[in-house]
Order: structure tokens, then sequence, then C-alpha cells
């Protein structure tokens, strides 16, 4: 891979007001960061900036000897950083963090241009602040919320009847099938989204989202959408799923798609992490990120999302 | 709270400093956690123990080892006397940032018991010393790591991906690629029947069902107290709901 070997650095990012936010910035130790790109990777879940397996922190270092300079933080209230001062929504709260984050990356290293890069609920929260910003180039979405389809619902039932333990858990009335069959059932039916994603609260999650999309690739965002295959209950179940629930967007060359058939939700092995940062890393440094000047779509509607 | 690095050049180690309230006679307090996962389930709970030790008026450092967390190394460094080094730079650390003469340290499973095996060859004399749920028996412990590991058919036993470190032989557990001997001081620890010799004042907090104090003769000298509490170091589906109040309560009351 081109330009590993640089030496890095790693420095306390304090920022935003009252220096509530924490972070650690790894960048090249000499190399000016001449083309202004950073990398922002977000927290997945409640788990601090440093990730499942240490994850990002690898991440952040293989990154950073290829040149870039990366930035992983704690949202408000988690990791390190302070509760939120305002009384904002949870959603509004961390959407307003990456802003700060990215104003601190200008502020401090000139930088203008940012990919975000985010696992599960983070994968939703950089496709959600992705396209309104023109600082976003780049999206990397690690199992982003995928809506199922009707091969995926195949899938999964195919593969519990298959699950010898899930006919004992139906014959004891504790069927995950059912219940999840149940959740889905639900979730189409009242038109909300993923329990184990964000919750998209009194809005149809697939017509928002398709809307994010749109808006992200209309505006010339790259995405780089990577789904796992080993869910212990999977959300999606085969590699096309993502192109299937999002048919009505027009990806064009905007979209690149991979599809990690061994590797679980949380990459718990070494192996899987390790392909997971040489395709992130080449991802960033081969891809041209340049951010269209069309106007965008109007987000009146995707809005509704900021205030879920 | 002030985030920062300390330590060598060589061995850069991240700490989070959290001043007091105002409270000359509380001290200052070293919290040392655990490892792997167990770490970052834990680094809430770690936290919010961090502030309430603060809200009774303890100066509070919390700190990644060498090789974990945010600190410098690959994980393939890590070395459990390595830890023990980095405890007590730590210790100093807190010590000259504090300015406190008490220092108490509280030690999370792993952390625990590398707590009570440096406890005899510390370089600052700890006032008195908490040892939160201690892996008793290494090789009890990495078996847990093993079998949990075995359900994932895509282990993988792998020195290359290691990257730039020296380490001639590393294999993989819990998640992480680690070092034989790594793997091997793990594997030798034996608090249930290899004593140490703790200092006077030393609280263990059990909270694991599977531990009975008679098996812990290498703990046998301090005070050790069985809770009913969450274990915050497990995986968010096994953990029980909420934070292990019962244990923050008890660390508080005993140091307060």
């Amino acid at each position: 891979m081109a330009g590993i070997g640089h030496k890095f650095v790693e420095r306390v990012a304090h920022f935003g007001p009252e220096k509530a936010l924490v972070g650690i910035v790894a960048e090249p130790a000499e190399q000016p960061n001449e083309n202004k790109l950073a990398v922002v990777i977000l927290n997945t879940g409640t788990i601090h900036r440093v990730g499942h397996h240490r994850m990002y922190v690898s991440m952040s270092r293989k990154l950073a000897r290829t040149g870039c300079t990366v930035l992983r933080f704690d949202f408000s209230g988690l990791g390190d950083s302070s509760p939120h001062l305002s009384d904002q929504p949870l959603l509004q709260s961390n959407l307003a963090d990456i802003g700060t984050a990215l104003e601190w990356l200008q502020t401090t290293r000139g930088v203008s241009r940012v990919i975000l890069v985010g696992l599960c609920s983070g994968a939703d929260h950089a496709i959600l602040y992705g396209f309104s910003d023109p600082r976003i180039v780049g999206l990397v979405l690690i199992d982003p919320y995928i809506p199922p389809t009707a091969r995926y619902f195949l899938d999964y039932l195919s593969r519990r009847l298959r699950d010898v333990r899930s006919w004992r858990n139906f014959r004891l009335h504790k069927s995950k099938l059912v219940r999840r069959l149940y959740e889905h059932l639900s979730q189409v039916l009242h038109r909300e989204g993923g329990p184990q994603h964000l919750v998209y609260q009194g809005v149809d999650a697939r017509d928002s989202l398709e809307k994010a999309y749109e808006a992200s690739a209309q505006a010339g965002v790259k995405l780089l959408v990577i789904c796992t295959g080993r869910h212990h209950a999977p959300r999606q179940t085969y590699r096309e799923q993502f192109i299937s629930a999002f048919s009505k967007v027009s990806f064009g060359a905007s979209l690149h798609l991979e599809f990690f058939q061994d590797a679980d939700h949380t990459f718990s092995s070494v192996k899987s992490r390790s392909e997971l940062d040489e395709l992130v890393t080449s991802w960033c440094k081969t891809t041209t990120f340049e951010r269209s000047t069309l106007q965008l779509p109007p987000t009146t509607d995707i809005a509704a999302l900021w205030t879920a | 709270m002030l985030p920062f690095f300390f330590g060598s050049k060589q061995r850069r180690l991240y700490g989070s400093y959290e001043p007091g309230a105002h409270c000359a006679a509380a001290g200052a307090a070293l919290l040392c956690g655990s490892w792997g996962m167990e770490y970052t389930n834990a680094h809430r709970a770690m936290r919010i123990l961090s502030k309430r030790l603060c809200a009774i008026g303890f100066d509070t450092l919390r700190f990644d080892y060498f090789g974990a967390g945010d600190s410098g190394g690959e994980t393939v460094d890590a070395e459990l006397d390595g830890w023990k080094d980095d405890i007590s730079t730590a210790l100093r650390e807190l010590k000259e940032m504090s300015g406190r003469s008490r220092v108490v340290i509280v030690g999370m499973r792993l952390g625990a018991t590398l707590v009570a095996e440096l406890a005899p060859r510390l370089s600052v004399e700890p006032d008195s010393i908490v040892l939160w749920d201690p892996i008793l028996c290494g090789s009890d412990y990495v078996k847990t790591l093993l079998d949990r590991q075995a359900h994932h058919s895509e282990r993988s036993i792998d020195s290359a991906a290691s990257g730039p470190s020296d380490a001639a032989v590393a294999l993989e557990l819990g998640g992480l690629l680690v070092s034989s001997s790594f793997f091997d001081g793990l594997k030798s620890i034996d608090l249930r029947s290899r004593k140490v010799r703790l200092p006077p004042k030393v609280l263990t907090i059990l909270t694991d069902n599977q531990h009975r104090s008679g098996e812990m003769v290498g703990l046998d000298r301090s005070e050790i107290a069985i809770l009913k509490a969450p274990s915050p170091w497990k995986d968010s589906a096994e953990q029980e709901e909420g934070l292990p109040v019962e244990v923050f309560e008890r660390i508080l009351k005993w140091l307060g």
C-alpha cells in the first residue's frame, strides 16, 4: 500500500464549548497535510472512541501512516467527553458534535475536506450528517441501517429453519424467529426504524434515508458501504441488500459496496479487522474526493430525521 | 478533566486526570482498569467511579496500559510486567500532579490482580488498595476467553497482521493479537494458592458468585466484601441492568 511507513504522532484533542469533547488526533509527524483531507471516526453505540477490540486505534494509525490526519473522538456524554450542556435531543447533540469536530480540524489543521467513518449507529450518524455539510466529501458506512427486503426475509427464515436450536426455542415459546418476524411486521406497520441502530421515531426510516443517500450522491459525496454477514441476528444477509433496499437512489459511481461474508458485526477477529483497515485505507488513498457544486435538493423532509 | 499523555517517549501512556472537589483530607486515587473487551465494556463504569471519587474529594487518574486503549504501542507489545511498571509510572504521575500525601489504588479485574501482585514493590506506598473482582486463576480466565473465541469460526493465529512489532510469536486471544509471553503471563496468574504480600489496608470486593473467600489464599489478609452487583466488564448482552452502584457505594464508604 502506498505511503505505509510514514511516521505519525498522536495528540490529545480537547475541543468544543467548555472543552467538553475529547479525542485523539493521529497525523503524520513531518509531512504537511497538503490535500487538506482528514478522517473523523465516530462512536459505535455507547462504546468509547477506542472501539471494539481497539479497532479505531489500529485504523487511525494505519491511515496516519499513509499521510492522513485522523480524529477519533467521543460524542458528548460518552467516553471521556462531558455531557452536552444543552437540553437537545441526543441525535441533534451528536450531530452538532460532529460539526464541532470539523470546525476544530479546520481551525487547528486547515482541514477543508473530511471523510466520516462509522459502524452501526456511527454509520447512521454519518449518513444523517454527511449530506448537509459541504466539508464532507466521503462516508465510510460499516453496517449502516438497511431496511429488510423480501430476499432478506427468505434468507433469514431459511437460516433459522436450518438451525436446530431455533426449533427448540420455538417449542419453548421463546423463538427469536417469531419475535423478529413480529418486530419486522411491527416496524413495517408502524413505519419505524431498526432497534439496534438509531431509533427513527415518527418518521419513515426507509423514505428518509433514501433522501439522505440521494442528497449525498447528488452532492458528489463518495460512499464506501461495508456490510458484514455474520451477525447473530443479521440485519443483512446478502451483498446486494443495500442496493435493493435503496433501489430508488441514483448512486451512480459514488457507491463502492463491500460485503464481509465472514466478519461479525464488531469485527472481532484480527484477520477481519486487518482486511477492513486495508480496504478503508486503500479507498481513502485512491478515491478522488470532489464535492459537487450543484445545489442540494430541498432538505426539509430529510431534516425530519434531525429531530428524531 | 484533563486528558493527557505521560510516561517516556518509548512508552507513552494516555491518562485522564480529574481534580477532586476541594477536600484536603481525601487524597488521590489511581484507577487501574482491566484489559481487552473487559476494559472497553467497563470504561463508562470506571469513569463514573472516578467522578464519584472526585465528588468526595479525591483527585483521580484513569490510564491505559501500553499497547491498550489510547496509549502507545500495539496489542502485541503488551506484557504483564510492563503493565506493572505502567501502574508505578501512573502512581508517580498522580502523586506529582495532585500533590496529595494520601494515595489510594482501585483495581478492577486484571488491574486488581496486577495491583495485588505489585503491591510489595510499589515505589509510592498506597494508603489503601481496593481490589474489585480480581482475576484469581489465570488458566480459568484464559480458558473462558478461548472458549468464547471458539464460537467464532474465523479465528486466526496470525503473526503477520501484527505490523512492525518484533514479537517472535503472536496469537489471538479475546479478539486481540498478543505475544506468547503475555498469554503465558495471564495463564500463570494464581491468587488462589500463591500468597502475595499485601499492605495493611486492602479491601477485596467480589461480585462473582463462583469465588468464595476461602479459595483466595493469596488475598486472605485483605478485608473481603461479597456484594450482589452487575459486572460492567461483561458484554452488553450479558450485563445485568444498570451500574454497579453497590460497589461504588462500598468503595466510597471504605475510602471516605
